[in-house]
Order: structure tokens, then sequence, then C-alpha cells
């Protein structure tokens, strides 16, 4: 394998509706997207068959009444195509973006992904397996995607609008893209409409003139733009690297009410977090996830896994297991996800016979769904606490070795101690505990293990500011 | 009679039960030398719930489950309390031999959350046993729990440990072992009310508490 990149072009064709969560087909209403230049309006994407791109929106509405019109939102297409492009480092690391708006009235804009694979063709073992990997990974996202492979990236951009099957030579480039009409180019209208009105229809025409005649006549970028689309000049361009830190937004067409229809867009946008995880090849212990009503009303649900986690199904999974019980209060309009802190992957080597670990991995897994479904502070562990007073002995989550022996302890512990009826002397000692006197909580207390009306043992105190008798534990 | 002595003609015969043989209950033992030879297998039925009808709060059922507790958390089994009617205090946790590493306290709000609970953490892999805290539990939640504590995926299957008002005496139960527990003032009294496998209507006296 040369040093000579290859691209592998995936182009969007119906992003500009994509992006706004629209389905594509299967919907009876006809939806369009259309772009806007002063007054004129044009369609850029739509869902019937029988509605191109380009044509004037006024025309379109003539023909179908029912149509339902949105306007073009760049942001969620740039976001959409960021998404794309994480999804890429599945190929290679070599990702450039490809984000070109309309060139004039009428046009539509091209988006696409632009991947250098020739560093990993070996990898997938050549062109046809890599493609089918590329499929398959496209298939995780809601996205229409074209594809074509060349070795410059004007030139896989061009194979893709002519649906031209893989160029790999570099050298059969010319006459593969010589026949191709100038439509097909994208070039500047004024610089294409010169073209055509002086005869020619292909590229192989504009081919046969040398390059200073056509500087003269269509500016000095001409030739440059002519030696990079067929790799006699360098194409520099800015690689895509994923952010360091993860916001997505993506506008509900429509209010939700239902939770459970809410899960398809998020499901959309859980895998988009998932593609970008595996892209920068770290994983989440936390997502934050807002739903918002006309940008005012806000709810936020933070969602925490015990180990980080690159499957967006466990997020899933969590978000469905506190919905279950807690459901979201007002309907939604608006999703927002954001994740901040990442974790490097750890290696998913262990020991050869760790059975342990899946069944940790099994216990941490149970215990997210407890704390999504009841509360943060639903689960814990008894711990020690350095503390003499009994109530402040143990802590949630506390250590689990022990500092100091102490006398016998009650196994239950009452979480507020209750007034005890004396019922004559005591036949032990006390243990007598006293601290405290450090902050806000000083104790002086006499314990003794008492006997209760049916005989059980009980452990009361008292205390010896004011004298009276509680009781702290319930030897069970 | 032992059944060394009974005709191989007369075992053969599929009709014909053989009582010392329908005791092979798998079960780990309880700590309680007295109960445990009132009990089939010697000990809580694995891979089952068992019932303990509790009259009130420490009259002495920690004592009678903790020995098993902290027999599995020491094996590096996992130990869940869910729905506890006061804090397991971890000292005397800690006294008892309970490896606090293992051990687990789960607080439902909800009767519906509490066997839910109960019933995840039966499934888990991993699990030794829960004693679960549940007021009410009809023949359908018990099957449902009863189930899970059978399909742990460990094969061994879980220890359920359902901690019942005395009122649920009056129940049927499908748990394959129910005790009643009550306090006495030489240790507390344990009386088995229904044993799969075995005989009822036995009691013994736990030793007396520390």
């Amino acid at each position: 394998m040369s040093g000579e990149p290859l691209w592998l072009c995936i182009e969007l064709p119906a992003l500009p509706l994509q992006a706004l969560a629209v389905p594509v087909s299967g919907e009876q209403q006809p939806v369009v997207v259309y772009a806007q230049h002063g007054s004129r309006r044009w369609v850029v994407a739509g869902n019937h068959p029988r509605i191109g791109s380009g044509e004037a929106l006024g025309s379109v509405q003539a023909r179908f009444p029912e149509l339902r019109v949105l306007a073009r939102d760049t942001a969620a297409e740039a976001a959409a195509l960021q998404a794309v492009g994480c999804l890429a480092y599945g190929l290679s690391d070599r990702i450039v973006l490809v984000n070109d708006a309309p060139r004039g009235l009428y046009d539509r804009p091209f988006q696409a992904v632009n991947v250098d694979i020739a560093p990993s063709l070996k990898l997938f073992g050549g062109i046809d397996p890599l493609l089918e990997r590329a499929r398959a990974l496209l298939g995780t996202l809601p996205y229409t995607t074209h594809l074509a492979i060349a070795p410059t990236p004007e030139a896989a951009a061009v194979a893709v609008r002519a649906v031209l099957k893989p160029i790999v030579d570099a050298g059969a480039l010319r006459a593969r893209l010589a026949p191709l009409p100038l439509q097909q180019l994208r070039w500047p209208f004024a610089a294409q409409e010169l073209l055509l009105a002086s005869g020619h229809a292909s590229l192989g025409d504009v081919l046969r003139h040398d390059r200073a005649s056509l500087a003269a006549r269509l500016g000095r970028g001409f030739p440059l733009a002519l030696a990079r689309l067929l790799g006699e000049a360098p194409d520099p361009r800015p690689w895509f690297t994923p952010p360091p830190r993860y916001r997505r937004r993506l506008d509900l067409d429509v209010e939700i009410e239902d939770w459970q229809a809410l899960l398809f867009p998020l499901r959309r946008l859980f895998d988009e977090f998932e593609a970008y995880l595996r892209a920068r090849q770290v994983s989440a212990a936390q997502l934050s996830l807002t739903l918002s009503r006309r940008r005012t009303e806000n709810e936020t649900f933070v969602l925490r896994t015990t180990t980080p986690t690159q499957s967006a199904e466990t997020f899933l999974r969590l978000l469905r297991e506190r919905w279950n019980t807690r459901p979201p209060t007002a309907a939604a309009s608006e999703l927002r996800l954001r994740a901040d802190r990442f974790i490097a992957l750890a290696s998913p080597q262990t020991q050869l016979f760790d059975d342990g670990h899946s069944e940790g991995e099994a216990w941490n897994s149970l215990a997210d769904r407890l704390r999504a479904r009841l509360g943060d502070g639903a689960l814990w562990r008894p711990g020690l606490a350095a503390d003499h007073r009994p109530e402040r002995a143990w802590a949630p989550d506390g250590d689990s070795s022990p500092q100091t022996s102490l006398p016998p302890r009650p196994l239950w512990l009452l979480r507020k101690p209750q007034s005890w009826k004396l019922r004559g002397p005591m036949a032990t000692a006390p243990e007598r505990i006293a601290g405290g006197w450090w902050d806000d909580a000083p104790v002086s207390r006499d314990y003794y293990r008492a006997k209760a009306a049916e005989g059980e043992a009980v452990w009361v105190y008292q205390d010896r500011e004011d004298g009276r008798w509680y009781l702290q534990g319930l030897w069970g | 009679m032992s059944t060394r002595t009974l005709p191989d003609q007369l075992l053969q015969r599929p009709d014909i039960w053989v009582g010392s043989r329908l005791a092979a209950v798998a079960a780990e033992t309880t700590g309680h030398p007295a109960l445990d030879r009132l009990l089939p297998g010697g000990g809580w039925p694995r891979g089952a719930l068992s019932e303990v009808l509790v009259p009130r709060a420490g009259v002495g059922e920690l004592q009678l489950i903790l020995p098993l507790l902290a027999r599995l958390s020491q094996a590096g089994r996992r130990i869940a309390f869910v729905a506890p009617p006061h804090v397991p205090y971890a000292p005397a946790l800690l006294a008892a031999g309970v490896d606090l590493q293992h051990c687990w306290v789960v607080e439902p709000q909800s009767e519906t959350d509490c066997i839910w609970a109960i019933e995840q953490s039966l499934r888990c892999p991993g699990v030794g046993a829960v004693a679960g805290w549940l007021a009410v539990a009809d023949e359908r939640v018990q099957r449902r729990l009863q189930l899970a504590a059978e399909n742990n995926g460990d094969g061994g299957g879980a220890i359920g440990l359902l901690m019942r008002p005395p009122q649920a005496r009056r129940q049927p139960s499908v748990a394959a072992l129910r005790l009643a527990i009550a306090p006495g003032a030489d240790g507390p009294v344990v009386e088995v009310l229904k044993a799969r496998g075995g005989r009822v209507g036995q009691s013994a006296r736990l030793a007396a508490a520390p």
C-alpha cells in the first residue's frame, strides 16, 4: 500500500430533513425543508418521491396542499454531521467534514463526511469489506447515506453525486471523471454557466484547454481547484476531531408528552453519544439529559453508572427505569444531552479465570438500576465512622474495617432515640459515652442493656444532662 | 424402619415415595445447631424463599439470620437488606462476622418498589441472600420472588428471607420454609410452621444475645 490517501465520501443527501427528527418515508403527510434567500424559498430536502430538491416552495405547495413546511436549521445539521463524523471513526481517524452551503438560488447544500481509508484498508481486508462495515456502522444512525470512493476528497464528492463505482487507482481518475457533465462538479455558478454557454458539456471538454487560458477566463483559483480534483495538487483540509465536551440538542418538531414516545428520538441521541464515546475511546459514568419546553421550562435528569460505560443501551435502560416510577412532569419540545467528564477506556482484558469479575459487573448493573428507580440515596453499604457517639459511629458507605474494638452493640439502631420508661434498677454497670464537645451535638450518656416487656434485649441510655431515659437500639 | 429393610420390588415402584429421599433439600446451615436439626437439609433452603413471621422488630430476627449472612459475605457473596425497619448497625454487623464490603441496604419508598428490589437482587448473580421486610405479599408476589431466587444465575440459587408480620400466618404461603420467631427471656424461640420435605410444629431456642 502506498502512502497515497484514498477517500471515502459519505454523503448525507437528506440531512436538512433528517437533522430535524422528521421521518423520511412512511409518513403520509409530505414534509419539506426549505432554504431561503431574500424572498425566494426553495426546497432542499423532502420526504416525497415527487418532490425534487431545488423546486420553488410555492410550486410544491400548489401541488401538495397538505404540505408541511420547515425552515432549514443549520445548527442541527452541523450537529448531526458531527455525529456521523464520530461514527466514521470506526473506519479511520482521518476525517474531514464537508458542509457546503447552496451556491446560489435553487441550489441544495452538499453535506458529507470524507474519510481517508487508505491506512485502514488492509485492516478491513479491501474495499468491499470496508464498504460493508461502513454501511453497518451508518445503519446505527437514522441518516440516509450515499457512498463513493476516489483518490482525492473532491473527486470522491463528485463520484458520490454521479454514483460512480469506487475509483481506487489514481491513474484512472482522469479517465473516469472526464465524461461527467459539468453540473456534477459543483463549480461556482458563474464558471459553470460560462463553460456551458461556450459549448463545454463535460469535464473532458474543459480539460482539453491549457490551464493558463482557463485561469485567464475563469479566475486564478480555477486551475488550482481542477488540480486538486485530479490529485495533481495537495488539498489540505482541517481534520475533524470530536469536541472535548459533549453537547447535543435536538429540537422536536412537536411537543411530546408521553415519555414512551420520547424514547424514540432519545434512542438516536444516545446512539450518537455512543458513537462519540467510541470515537474518543473514552467511557462516561454520568450523562445529563434536559427536557425543555419552549426553551423556558427545564427538567434535568442525571444518569449515573457505577462503572463508566460506552453503551448507549445502559443509559437508556437507566432512564427507562427512572421514568417508570418518576416520569417527566411536563411535555418536551427540545432535548439536550450533555456530558463533561470522560474516563479513558480501561483495557477489557482481565484474568483468564476471573469469575468474580462478571458477578461484580452484574452487581454494578443492578446497583445502577436500583439507584435509577429508587433514587441515589436508596442504596448504601453500612459502614463505620470514627466517632464515639453511637449515632455517628456508623455511616452509609463508611469504612468497612474496624479501627477500634467496641463493647457489644445492638444490631438495630433507631434512627431517632425514643423516650423510654424505666422499669426498675439496671442489673449491669453502665457504659459511659461522652463526646462531641467539639461540634454542635455534644453527648454525655450512660448506656445500659435492659430487658423489654417480653424479655428481648434493648439498648437504652440515661442522658446525664437532663436525667431522662431513651431507647436507642434493639438487640435484634 | 430404614429403607434398607424394604424389599427391592417395593422401592422400584414409582407410586411409592420414600420420605427420607424427599428430604434431600439443598440447604445452608442456619448457624444455630438446635434449629438446623429441625430443618430439612439442615438449614435455609437454597434457591428458595423462606418466611419468618416477626411480631415486631428486635425480637431476635437478626440473630436468626445473621450467621447465614456473615458466612455468605465472608465467602464473597453479596447480601442485601431490603426495607429494614431500623438501621442495621454497622459495628454490630461487623462483630457478628459480616464482611461489610459485601453488605448492602436498599430503602425503597413503596411496597411495589420493595418487591421489585427484592426480586431484582435475588436474580443478580453473585448475590447470596436477600432479607426483605415486606408487609403485604400475596401468592402471586411470592411466586415471583420464589422464581427469582431459583433463577439466580449462579446455578445454586439465592436464599430469599422474607420478614413478615404475624398476621401473614393466616395467608397461604408458597415459601419452602416458614418460621415464626418470638422473644424469650433466655433467648428467642423459633417455631417451624412449614417446611417443604420436613416436619412442622417443633420449635428451638436460639442462644441469648451476647
